[in-house]
């Protein structure tokens, strides 16, 4: 009788284990450091520093430490998460927007994202256009008939911000002109002197511009739900060009705050760090803290993440000379 | 004028004991990171952030405001007594300031120094406060036209700080303003003087440059020189204090000992007198800055350079500089303090931080649940205004702390050669890599250091070096945005006007000072030294 | 022998040949303000370089300076190689232990507390207090990386 019954409690035991028993003991006494391709402060940085303290609580008895690595608008840093050692104690985090960077081929580029071991997004990067409320354009559809040239900021030349105002401009035929330079919150400045009409850049940092009264969305490039009053660019794509394009952009769009290590990590490794990853961006704690800094948060495992990556990177050769083109 | 919120704040913080205890613990980590070169303020915040988080808006907002606020009086300290600067603008304070301690009146420098940063960071609120309702405006009437403007008149200040080698400051300014060129180019993103290194895409940073140009240099001659005093400057100022006279008649043979650096108060009292003395200078540079300050764009390193600029431009004999006029360690200080209480306003009023440090509060802020926008002044009024008074507050803790503690730091000054040299090149090559994250920067600063040692040795002046390094990117950056805003027409707006003729009339000043005969210099300097004798202990 | 000073006007003028003669082969656009500073500032050079060896009341250098300069210049060299090859926690102390030794002809036994000093404010400080990790150096991230 007693052997039955252990054995009936082994069975039930064994049945409510967990189905991906990621040994999460795995890093246990081991320091892992975090790399954030930026200098301290600001948007990944905030959520890097974040994220590690919740990943620390899913992998007992490991230390994240975070090292800032910035330089050459976040290449170094994805450099160095790239060719660390992969043994899951070195990963990291940098812009979705280094994507074209390896589409483009860009020199200094020595990662290839292909192969890194991708551990998870915590948010959407949903790129959006907003326009000053100042200028004289009250819809997306002014600017697109516009019969003088429309002054656009953007970051510096070749970021991701540069290159899909090229993509609005080269592809959907938008009259802008271009002027690069504006860092940081500088685009909104310019916006509210006057001096531009419009700018792209992330929903979520543009938010609170538009909340206050300095601008209006006037269209979105992602197909993300976002931003759901607002038109979206496909609407505007009318050839093969301008379609392939708007769907890079769109899909670069799921992927925002990401989380990855260096190519080779064995698959125990990862699969503990996906899985504290994904537990740290549920947690009910992280959720609050994260929503009382107005960080949103929409996460997606590793394997979705890789997925996506893949299916970008391997775009038709066509879609990589319509960026060619638009980027040069 | 919001003066019954004004006084409420104040009341409130002033008598709400947590808040008192943490801006009083502020103090010291502010002036501790600002002390420590490449650490500075921005890093200083980010780390403190985990710890501000959970509380309550504003005694998180006060905490980090009083931190912040002092970070450039602790940079002066190790600028003034060992000549390592902490950032770009404690460069400025070493020019004099260090050249004081060689002089044998370090204590007189410190007392300046604390002075000064502490009227500076008070008037620097205060014009906050006093501003607050024309605020919007006058940030919208800059645009780059104007920043390339005032980054052109900086880089005019080239000619005057350099003393008597016009020439080799001349070349001294333009090299600077060639480094500042490394990097990605503006206009079409192509790399210049990069050589394939991604580490210089970014330019070569601020702290790199002022590491190698001041801390570098000076650790290296107190290695060849063996000591801090230098016995013929000590003797040109002879008669001042009896333990100079004393270093005179010391042999040149290193390794000796360097003169004990005797501070006493009477020293510190002297030289926060020397504020109440140019009260005029300081309430200018404190103007300058905090208005330049607000305007985001221009940087808080040129604005505090700026004030050093126009101090050595306004005073009788500009060639005098760097020798240790107690001025420019006034004017320095008055302008690092003074610029991070103007660059705080965009900072709320606009969530656009007007400097680097501004950035990190201003995510610090949104953390706290503050929304930065022109929310601020109609609903978040006691917010602002305590965050002006806590400025003001942390500078006068900041203050008394640090003159009660005056005689011990100066000890530092004294330390014995042998021992400063490897400590601080190590701490400097550490700064360096903190700040930029990179090693490769640790190859520059050995370049660069080298070449700033034989500046030093030959008589190369290095202030204009740092102003181009600081104005470049400013000036080429805002340029071509004029051009391509608004073409050339962009210049002929009202106030770019103004700017030019201030420009003209700064180098028609210089053109008409240097007619001078040489007495009125002699004159001059004699004045400045004649002060009354104050008896040490 | 070189004189220093007509030493770092040579280097001077050569940094600025350099760095015109790269500005040309730049885009336009790229190479326009280097050029506005870079070929004044030649010109400026050139006539410095001239002026030093003209000159004919060279300032007066002390003899003892020249070996001495080497020497510490040296040092510098050394502790700028020993931190990048071998890090900041590991060189730093040693660096400051043997320049206190060699060069500061402090005793043995200070040297060794100094070293330690330097090793207690790099780890407890910057790495343990502040969470920063430092530079390990490029041997270790070599064999380690």
């Amino acid at each position: 009788m007693l052997k039955r019954l252990l054995a009936i409690s082994a069975v039930a035991l064994a049945a409510t284990a967990p189905a991906h028993a990621a040994d999460n003991n795995i890093f246990n006494g081991k320091t892992i450091t975090y790399i954030v391709a930026t200098a301290p402060g600001g948007g990944y940085d905030t959520y890097g520093r974040l994220t590690v303290r919740y990943m620390q609580k899913y992998l007992p008895g490991s230390r994240f430490v975070v090292k800032n690595v910035p330089g050459a608008g976040h290449i170094v840093g994805a450099n160095t998460i790239s060719a660390a050692r992969p043994d899951g104690l070195t990963i990291g985090t940098f812009n979705t927007g280094l994507v074209y960077d390896q589409l483009l081929k860009r020199p200094g580029v020595r990662f290839d994202l292909n192969k890194m071991s991708w551990i998870g997004k915590a948010s959407n990067d949903t790129r959006a256009l907003v326009v000053s409320k100042k200028s004289p354009y009250k819809s997306f559809d002014e600017i697109l008939n516009s019969k003088t040239p429309v002054k656009f900021a953007a970051s510096g030349i070749g970021s991701a911000a540069y290159i899909e105002t090229r993509i609005l401009q080269d592809a959907l035929h938008v009259p802008i002109q271009i002027v690069p330079g504006y860092d940081g919150n500088e685009a909104e400045l310019a916006m509210l002197r006057n001096e531009v009409v419009a700018q792209i850049g992330t929903a979520n940092s543009l938010e609170q511009f538009v909340n206050n009264g300095g601008g209006y969305f006037a269209l979105t490039i992602s197909e993300t739900n976002d931003l759901p009053m607002v038109p979206k660019a496909s609407q505007y794509a009318k050839d093969d060009r301008a379609k392939k394009l708007v769907a890079l952009v769109s899909t670069l769009s799921h992927i925002g705050r990401l989380t990855v290590g260096p190519p080779g990590m064995p698959p125990a490794q990862l699969a503990a760090l996906r899985e504290a990853l994904m537990a740290s961006l549920k947690d009910p704690g992280f959720l609050a803290e994260a929503k009382k800094l107005d960080l949103p948060i929409v996460p997606a495992s590793g394997a979705e993440v890789e997925a996506l990556i893949k299916q970008i990177l391997n775009q038709g050769t066509d879609t990589v000379a319509y960026l060619n083109h638009a980027a040069s | 004028m919001h003066l019954d919120v004004a006084l409420s704040t104040l009341v409130h913080l002033l008598t709400t004991p947590q808040l008192l205890f943490l801006m009083t613990i502020a103090v010291p980590m502010g002036i501790f990171f600002g002390s420590t070169p490449g650490l500075g303020g921005k890093l200083g915040l980010v780390l403190l952030i985990p710890i501000v988080f959970g509380m309550p808006a504003l005694t998180g907002a006060v905490f980090l405001c009083a931190m912040h606020a002092v970070v450039h009086t602790g940079g002066s300290i190790p600028s003034i007594l060992v000549g390592v600067p902490g950032d770009g603008p404690a460069a400025a304070t070493v020019l004099d300031g260090y050249a004081m301690t060689k002089k044998g009146l370090a204590g007189r420098a410190l007392g300046a120094s604390f002075g000064a940063s502490t009227v500076g960071g008070l008037l620097g609120a205060v014009f906050l406060g006093l501003s607050l309702s024309i605020l919007e405006p006058m940030i919208l009437m800059f645009s780059p036209a104007e920043f390339f403007l005032l980054a052109l008149l900086g880089i005019t200040f080239i000619a005057m700080l350099s003393g008597n080698n016009f020439l080799k400051g001349l070349i001294s300014g333009f090299f600077g303003l060639m480094v500042a060129f490394i990097g990605l180019d503006p206009s079409t993103g192509d790399e210049r003087y990069t050589f394939g290194q991604l580490f210089l895409w970014d330019g070569v940073s601020i702290i790199v440059s002022v590491l190698s140009m001041f801390a570098i240099p000076e650790m290296i001659s107190l290695g060849v020189k063996g000591r801090s005093f230098d016995p013929a400057v000590a003797a040109a100022a002879a008669g001042k204090s009896e333990f100079v006279a004393r270093a005179a008649a010391e042999p040149v043979s290193p390794p000796a000992r360097p003169m004990k650096v005797k501070v006493s108060y009477a020293q510190i009292w002297e030289g926060m007198w020397d504020v109440v003395v140019h009260k005029w200078l300081v309430l200018r540079c404190a103007l300058l800055v905090a208005a330049i300050g607000v305007i985001p764009g221009l940087g808080g390193d040129a604005a505090a350079w700026m004030a050093y600029g126009h101090t050595v431009q306004s005073s009788k004999n500009p060639e005098t500089f760097g020798t240790g006029r107690v001025e420019g360690v006034i004017g320095a200080e008055t302008g690092s303090c003074a610029k991070e209480a103007g660059s705080l306003l965009p900072t709320l009023f606009f969530g656009v931080p007007g400097s680097s440090g501004m950035a990190i509060m201003l995510g610090a802020f949104l953390m706290l649940g503050l929304q930065p926008g022109p929310t601020m002044l109609t609903e978040h009024l006691d917010i602002v205004w305590s965050l002006i008074w806590a400025l003001a507050i942390a500078n006068v803790i900041c203050v008394i702390m640090l003159v009660a503690a005056a005689p011990w730091i100066a000890k530092l000054g004294s330390v014995k050669a042998g021992f400063l040299i490897p400590y601080v090149i190590v701490l400097a090559l550490l700064g360096c890599y903190i700040y930029g994250g990179n090693w490769q920067n640790l190859v520059l600063i050995a370049v660069m250091g080298s070449i700033g040692y034989m500046f030093k040795r030959h008589d190369w002046p290095r202030a204009p070096f740092v102003i181009g390094v600081i104005l470049g990117p400013i000036a080429e950056d805002s340029l071509l945005k004029s051009l391509a805003l608004g073409g050339i027409g962009f210049f002929f707006r009202p106030i770019s006007m103004v700017l030019v003729a201030l420009i003209i009339g700064s180098i028609a000043f210089y053109i008409y000072r240097s007619r001078k005969p040489a007495l009125n210099k002699a004159a001059a300097v004699k004045q400045d030294l004649g002060k009354p004798e104050v008896k040490h202990a | 022998m070189l004189e220093g000073r007509i030493l770092i006007s040579g280097i001077m003028f050569a940094i600025f040949l350099a760095a015109v003669g790269f500005a040309l082969t730049y885009a336009p656009d790229a190479r326009l303000l280097p050029l506005t500073v870079g070929i004044p500032g030649l010109i400026l050079t050139a006539v410095q370089l001239v002026k030093e060896l003209r000159e004919q009341h060279p300032e007066k250098i002390d003899p003892r300076d020249f070996p001495r300069e080497v020497r510490m210049l040296g040092w510098f060299f050394l502790f700028v190689g020993g931190l990048v090859l071998f890090g900041f926690i590991k060189a730093g102390p040693v660096l400051v232990a043997s320049y206190l030794y060699f060069a500061g002809k402090e005793k043995w036994y200070v040297c060794l507390i100094a070293g330690a000093v330097v090793a207690g404010i790099l780890y407890g400080v910057f790495e343990w207090f502040l969470g920063l990790p430092l530079f390990e150096g490029l041997v270790f991230q070599w064999i380690y990386g």
